[in-house]
């Protein structure tokens, strides 16, 4: 009973909440500073933590951004993994703040409700250095219509998933980097077989991944597929990855490997834990994760398995073979995003306020924290603080609103080699990948359970239990039970917006 | 006083009576107070299991849909799946994990050597203390077929590795040990208080008649824990259709969906984790009415069986 209970205690509060809303909207606020043009804005901003420990001197930073935007921020961070309900609860209860980050464009409950800025106008008038310094494809991520609902954060790079690989493994067995998946296959099958890690024991993992599929999408990749929330325009039909017709390739694939012992035969089951001791033990050959995460893995190993003289190292996606399209994984132009809600008096100031987070001073503070605190100019060289290195870590990742940015560099990336291994990852992740039409696209209200369903059918086929026929049934019944109206609606709001404007040539 | 009284208010003993109480009846205002607040007011939310309901709109403004989630819900293509799943582990449930902490509390009243039967005691409710996500971990240790104790020892003998947590064939039986193992201990405390409730001077009249320690238990020890006893058995099966959704979600993946996957795993996969509020309700509200049913029936049953009933 204690679920259904559970349910009913958030009901109310969810009603209570709105009862209280009439209350709050009719609090109308003075405009502030309407005397003095310069007087700081106040700025309240709901923020996730990202999952890191707010520093202790957070005000410190606070303080100086307040002084070099001229602005009065009051954050507020909320735990990563319940963000966006909690910032839904408050929305619900009548609690909006002048801005609020997420990583789209604002729902469409949202800009029905005229929550929202619009912010073509305010752009071009406030913000020289957000026009300069954001990407055409990070501006449509966020773009209905021509209208322009959020500040996006560029990412850093255009895959936000590449193919990591032990590199001492294949130098000892004499491989060289797999670049089909023919190759790709020998190249698991000598790390199961040939004792890569020297100790004696068949405990080699070929390849690796984390519980519901996660991390698992070079391999589709191979084809040219994604698997969640990926929707690619062939043949006249908006598609997700997990009913297209390529994804049966990477699920036979898959099958292969899972049969041959080349996949971890507990890639369900891999929690974010068990999956990062599995490789930091020295056990795993190839895995996939974020460009970004090269230099820590690389560091990792270092420390946890020195006596294999580690060296991980970012490869391109393989060719699939019979296949040749774009391969990859799915771009994802945007990082973050910051919404502008029709809370606050001035959004003028706000806009301001992000304008100086793109500037050089802003991506400077945003990369190295604040003089005096987190490093000490010495001889013209930078003196990092090691003790603030985490403060740097959480400014990067909560306030940072650019996106690559190499010439300034980054506390944390002290080390020429580390350097080096990133710039590798990252020249990988933009060498590759495909467009994710879902970007930019009305939110996904009701699909017909397929994210909840597939993944089943999915594991299944992976673990020889079904057939591609099987998954393919699957496809067909879902198709018949509304999902063939749900291709139609996303592939007819595509025609009518999107090819119109022009195509889809985007160079990566 | 008290012929002034039944002047006053000839026909109304109970005003009467709260008049003379009215101390202990305005002790009562709490409780009640509490009940309405937490418990009243809140069931008035599941009218958005009839509504799509939109957390800009609020509960009374979002738009009414009749039955429309409630007919999403039954036709969903896994639905009997669902259900018999939910059905089968909550029969396990009954059949096993119910009466093991009965039986403990028995086997625990019958040491004599105190001490002994105290920290016997402690060590078994410990694992009320963990939280299901710990052991989760620890089943992962015990049976993963890289790392896990038990398939090290099956290796050792020479047999083939199991994947117990990938193989729905196993999933039931590893829900219900995990969770007599968990609650067991704690769940026995509640029949020990029962066991110490029966008076001593019953065993003693037994003895002098005769009786050996089986007789006794029979004669006295049953009957005086059979009203705690029934009273859980019908709240169990009250909670039918809730199994605890914390357990199963640690230890449930894909693969065994098949024997696995329950109402409540469903409606965080596809109700909460989507924001769906008003499918979740209607989930809610299905299980709620389903409950009560049982519980109705199972009460009636008891009561014309064993005369104990709740109600």
């Amino acid at each position: 009973m204690t679920a259904f209970y559970r349910l009913f205690v958030t009901a109310f509060a969810v009603m209570l909440a709105s009862c209280a809303q009439d209350g709050a909207t009719g609090d109308i606020r003075p405009p502030d500073g309407r005397d003095e043009p310069n007087a700081p804005a106040k700025l309240r901003i709901f923020l996730s933590d990202h999952a890191l420990a707010v520093p202790d001197n957070v005000d410190q930073y606070i303080d100086y951004m307040n002084r070099q935007a001229n602005v009065e921020l009051q954050m507020t961070f909320i735990p990563h993994s319940q963000y966006l309900n909690q910032i839904q609860l408050k929305f619900a209860g009548g609690d909006f703040p002048d801005v609020y980050q997420s990583w789209s464009a604002p729902s469409q409950e949202l800009i029905n409700g005229d929550k929202v800025h619009v912010l073509n106008g305010l752009i071009e008038r406030y913000g020289p250095n957000l026009k300069k310094n954001i990407t055409e494809a990070a501006w449509d991520s966020v773009t209905v219509k021509g209208q322009i609902f959020a500040i996006p954060q560029p990412s850093e790079t255009l895959q936000g998933s590449v193919l990591y690989i032990r590199k001492d493994w294949l130098d000892k067995l004499g491989l060289s980097a797999p670049t089909s998946s023919d190759e790709l296959l020998d190249v698991m099958r000598a790390f199961r077989d040939r004792d890569p890690n020297g100790n004696g024991l068949k405990d080699e993992i070929p390849f690796t991944m984390r519980e519901k599929l996660e991390w698992g999408e070079n391999i589709f990749g191979m084809w040219g597929v994604g698997s969640k929330f990926t929707e690619t325009y062939e043949n006249g039909e908006l598609l997700l990855g997990s009913v297209h017709p390529r994804y049966l390739d990477g699920l036979r694939y898959m099958n292969r490997m899972y049969m041959e012992g080349l996949l971890d035969n507990e890639f369900l089951m891999n929690t974010m834990s068990v999956w990062d001791q599995k490789i930091k033990s020295g056990r795993v050959g190839i895995w996939a994760h974020a460009p970004r995460a090269a230099g820590t893995w690389q560091q990792a190993l270092e420390q946890s398995v020195p006596e294999q003289e580690p060296e991980v190292i970012a490869i391109k996606t393989p060719r699939g073979v019979g296949y040749a399209g774009p391969i990859g994984t799915r771009w994802s132009p945007t990082a973050k995003t910051f919404i502008l809600m029709k809370t606050e008096a001035d959004p003028a100031k706000t806009i301001q306020y992000f304008d100086w987070l793109f500037s050089e001073e802003g991506r400077f503070f945003a990369e190295n924290g604040v003089e005096g605190v987190t490093y000490r100019r010495e001889d013209g060289r930078l003196q990092y603080d090691v003790s603030r290195n985490a403060d740097i870590e959480f400014i990067q990742r909560n306030f940072a609103a650019h996106g690559m940015d190499e010439q300034l560099g980054s506390g944390t990336m002290t080390d020429d080699r580390i350097r080096e291994k990133l710039s590798i990852a990252f020249a990988v992740a933009n060498s590759q990948g495909f467009v994710n039409e879902t970007v930019g696209m009305p939110n996904i209200d009701n699909d017909y359970g397929l994210h909840s369903e597939f993944i089943e059918h999915a594991a299944l086929v992976m673990i020889g239990e079904r057939t591609t026929e099987d998954y393919e049934r699957f496809v067909e019944e879902w198709k018949r039970n509304g999902g063939q109206s749900f291709i139609d609606e996303r592939t007819a709001w595509y025609k009518e917006n999107r090819l119109v404007s022009g195509g889809q040539e985007q160079s990566p | 006083m008290e012929q002034i009284d039944k002047k006053h208010s000839p026909g109304f003993p109970l005003l009467k009576s709260v008049l003379k109480h009215r101390i202990l009846y305005a002790m009562l205002i709490p409780g009640i107070v509490y009940l309405f607040i937490f418990k009243y007011i809140p069931l008035f939310g599941s009218v958005i299991a009839f509504k799509d309901y939109n957390i800009y709109k609020g509960i009374w403004a979002s738009d009414w849909v009749g039955f429309k989630y409630f007919y999403q819900f039954f036709n969903y293509p896994q639905f009997t799946r669902l259900l018999w799943n939910t059905l089968a582990i909550s029969f396990y449930q009954t059949i096993f994990a119910f009466p093991a902490p009965i039986i403990l509390a028995l086997l625990l009243n019958e040491l004599r050597n105190a001490a002994f039967k105290r920290s016997v005691q402690t060590i078994l409710y410990l694992p009320h203390f963990l939280s299901w996500v710990i052991i989760g971990g620890l089943g992962y240790m015990l049976m993963s077929p890289q790392v896990g104790l038990i398939n090290q020892w099956i290796a050792a003998f020479g047999f083939e590795k199991i994947h117990f947590l990938q193989e729905p064939g196993y999933f039931r039986s590893i829900i219900i040990t995990s969770g007599i193992w968990k609650e067991m201990g704690w769940n026995a405390i509640i029949f020990l208080a029962a066991l110490a409730g029966i008076s001593p001077s019953l065993y003693e009249a037994a003895k002098i008649d005769g009786a050996g320690r089986w007789k006794q238990f029979l004669h006295i020890t049953m009957p005086g824990i059979l009203p705690a006893v029934m009273l859980l058995l019908l709240l169990k099966i009250g909670h039918t259709l809730d199994l605890g959704f914390e357990q199963i979600y640690i230890f449930l993946n894909p693969i065994t969906y098949a024997t696995g996957d329950v109402l409540d795993t469903y409606s965080y996969r596809e109700g909460i984790i989507q924001g769906k509020y008003s499918m979740t309700t209607a989930i809610g509200l299905f299980k709620a009415v389903v409950g009560f049913l049982l519980l109705l029936m199972a009460n009636r049953a008891s009561k014309s069986l064993t005369g104990q009933g709740i109600f």
